[in-house]
């Protein structure tokens, strides 16, 4: 006897316990077990009549808890939460407008951009520059001479210097 | 209650089959055609915008644009939603410069699609944007903008009206400068706006790399200009000037008259659509001698102070070969015969070296092959074997007739001799840009020495002679540095009859300088189909012109030893 009684709650705890979380769950399922089966079977045998008892347990129900409340709170909800959705979708179309006019107006700086690049290309081809040198009243320089700092810190001085021409006498453009 | 029963029995098996074939559809509808549905309805919502890569520039060695692409559009139209077409043109015509009648009559085309005008600027069609013209629309139409004009622009190139490469630079490297066009797909509502929570993928496109040249804008400009003035003369056709960097075979500049603008090549001739330095061949007559005479000396057959006794004319086959005038026998050194361009006692050096000699350091100078520049359409030249070598051609070669040649190839010839002996093939790309900025340089090609160096530095003596008192190039002398150089006034092949009648000249002149440290080496040849001016009063001041420039800009320490003494006559 001692020994039957002692296998079987180890083979249960361990088989509970090993795969699963433990013992909490064998103690809920079987205490809502009994409880239900316990509870209903006294009142069926208090009151015989099944329907006088029902009207009997409604009737006191709805009026100790009125139905109003409840549907205008379903109602709220249903209403907050459409208003919220609605809110949440208009602040996203307004972002995602706006992110599209952003990057239209980021176009728009593109262009600007480009379009004075362009001005200080076209401004900076040997041509406008040759023409605008003239314009300015300068002439091409003439050759220059350069001095040689040797080895030894002596210095010497290579070619000859030639003044650059008269910007009246000059009529070459380059 | 048996009655009743069947039909029950009968409405519920009815009810039961239509379930199973709702359910069955649902199945059908849901699980085998649900994605293909699903997808179509997507597609609906789905809207694919074209990503275009931006075209990569085309630079000069410091990074100015010869060539690059900006934004632009392509005004369009659909004529079937175009309410009034006369007031729709009438509100273009100005702003897209197109005459009204034009407009009208496109605006009211039986089609859905019309262009209207390409390559309109961002302003012009915002302002076009403004007028919410129904029907009138604008579509991605880059332009290729050549800020410098007809500056580079042979070598350059142009790209035709799809954007694609058609010549020069932009031909040889449309792969690299087209780049990787990409899309971008997005879910839009009903408004066009894209839906937040939407399917929003795009593909980036990859722009093109930018290519930069060795060129350099300036001396390009200068070069052109001086070429420019050439052409203006009336007697000459067409002008064209190499620069190369005597170290590295760089081309620094490289331009020809008439040119042309690659932003206006359409408006061209077609026949100078081209690039006449690399494609273009001619004979380039006593340049050549250059090359004779350093196979003589390296072959020791002479040296510069080997005196030779040179007559006027001189048999070759069935011809007789004269010197520009004939003359009674003069004692020359070889110095002397390439000072005075002898014709004569060039032709004696070139039978001491021997033709299949001669042929072998033709093609070591390059001659007969292309270079290998990155430009399309290069010519080999034209040099025959010396086993088909007349008596006449033979000698005609040794003097730069009946041999044809490129003007980069001839400038090439000169480089090697700069370059103590050692030949560059030219090249004109320097790097390669991704759009990531990761720059690949252009490997330097591999040098071959053709002479050696002592040969070269006699070459160098001889040729400062031509440009020294007695030379025949005095006009070559740049002030305060020594400069080393060759004439050469060759026959012109006429075109029409195929023979040297009436075809006038092609006056040349290659040199380098300092004469002492080369730096640069330029190459000009004029074509003069009217004139029998020579090499050393034509092409000379052109050469001393672009040299001049080329040596001031950059800064080069005029020569800090004076011309030695030449001997150009002696006694045998």
């Amino acid at each position: 006897m001692t020994r039957a009684t002692a296998r079987v709650p180890v083979g249960t705890s361990s088989r509970s316990t090993a795969p699963r979380t433990g013992s909490t769950r064998t103690t809920p399922r079987t205490t809502p077990r009994t409880t239900p089966r316990s509870t209903p079977r006294p009142e069926l045998r208090l009151v015989p009549g099944g329907q006088t008892a029902r009207t009997r347990r409604r009737a006191p129900r709805a009026l100790r808890h009125p139905r109003a409340p409840f549907v205008l709170l379903v109602v709220a909800m249903l209403v907050g939460t459409t208003l919220g959705l609605l809110i949440l979708n208009t602040a996203i179309a307004v972002g995602s407008v706006e992110a599209t006019q952003l990057r239209a107006d980021n176009a728009v700086r593109a262009q600007e951009v480009q379009r004075l690049e362009q001005q200080v290309v076209a401004g900076g081809t040997p041509a406008e520059i040759a023409a605008a040198a003239v314009a300015a009243g300068l002439v091409p320089a003439g050759p220059a001479a350069y001095l040689v700092i040797d080895p030894d810190g002596g210095s010497v001085l290579r070619g000859t210097p030639v003044p650059a021409e008269d910007p009246a006498a000059s009529e070459d453009g380059d | 209650m048996d009655q009743r029963g069947l039909r029950n029995r009968w409405g519920l098996a009815f009810m039961i089959t239509l379930l199973v074939l709702v359910v069955c559809k649902l199945a059908v509808l849901q699980g085998v055609d649900g994605a293909a549905y699903a997808n179509a309805a997507e597609q609906d919502r789905l809207r694919t915008f074209p990503l275009d890569a931006l075209r990569g520039a085309v630079l000069d060695r410091d990074g100015n644009p010869f060539a690059y692409t900006v934004d632009a559009s392509k005004v369009v139209a659909d004529p079937e939603v175009v309410a009034d077409p006369e007031r729709t043109a009438l509100a273009l015509t100005t702003l897209l410069d197109v005459p009204v009648p034009e407009l009208t009559e496109k605006l009211s085309r039986d089609s859905r699609y019309v262009v209207l005008a390409n390559q309109v600027p961002p302003e012009t069609t915002d302002a076009i944007d403004a007028l919410e013209l129904p029907g009138v629309l604008k579509e991605p139409d880059p332009v290729r903008l050549y800020p410098a004009g007809t500056v580079g622009g042979q070598v350059i190139g142009f790209v035709g009206r799809d954007g694609e490469g058609l010549a020069g630079i932009e031909r040889t490297f449309e792969e690299e400068l087209a780049g990787t066009p990409g899309s971008r797909r997005v879910e839009v509502g009903s408004g066009g706006y894209p839906i937040p929570s939407g399917i929003d993928e795009s593909t980036p496109a990859t722009d093109g790399d930018s290519v930069t040249l060795t060129l350099d804008q300036d001396l390009q400009y200068v070069t052109e200009q001086r070429l420019a003035e050439s052409c203006a003369d009336g007697a000459t056709t067409r002008a064209s000037a190499v620069v190369l960097d005597v170290r590295s075979g760089e081309v620094v500049a490289m331009g020809s008259c008439p040119g042309y603008d690659p932003g206006n090549y359409s408006e061209t001739d077609p026949d100078l659509l081209g690039n006449p330095l690399v494609s273009s061949v001619f004979e380039p007559g006593s340049v050549m001698k250059a090359v004779t005479l350093a196979a003589a000396l390296e072959e020791g057959v002479a040296e510069p102070g080997t005196v030779l006794s040179v007559n006027g004319h001189i048999q070759a086959g069935d011809r007789v070969v004269t010197d520009a005038h004939d003359h009674a026998p003069v004692d020359w050194t070889v110095t002397g015969i390439l000072a005075k361009s002898s014709n004569v006692g060039t032709i004696m050096l070139a039978r001491e070296v021997g033709d299949e000699k001669l042929e072998q350091y033709l093609r070591a100078f390059g001659l007969g092959d292309t270079t290998g520049i990155e430009l399309p359409g290069e010519s080999a030249g034209i040099l025959q074997d010396s086993e088909d070598w007349s008596g006449v051609r033979a000698a005609n070669i040794a003097i730069g007739q009946g041999i044809s040649v490129t003007t980069l190839q001839m400038a090439s010839i000169y480089q090697a001799i700069a370059n103590d002996g050692v030949r560059v093939p030219p090249r004109i790309v320097e790097a390669v840009t991704g759009p990531d900025g990761k720059v690949t340089e252009t490997p330097e090609p591999e040098g071959t020495r053709v002479i050696s160096s002592e040969t070269a530095d006699k070459m160098a003596y001889m040729l400062e002679a031509v440009v020294g008192p007695g030379g025949t190039a005095p006009l070559g002398q740049i002030e305060g540095f020594r400069v080393a150089g060759k004439t050469g006034t060759a026959q012109r092949a006429n075109p029409d009859c195929n023979c040297y009648e009436g075809g006038g000249y092609v006056t040349t002149f290659v040199g380098f300088a300092p004469a002492d440290d080369p730096q640069y080496v330029v190459a000009v040849d004029l074509e003069r189909p009217t004139s029998d001016a020579e090499g050393g009063q034509v092409a000379a001041p052109v050469f001393a012109d672009i040299l001049r420039y080329a040596l001031t800009a950059d800064s080069v320490v005029p020569s800090g030893t004076a011309r030695p003494d030449f001997v150009l006559t002696g006694t045998p």
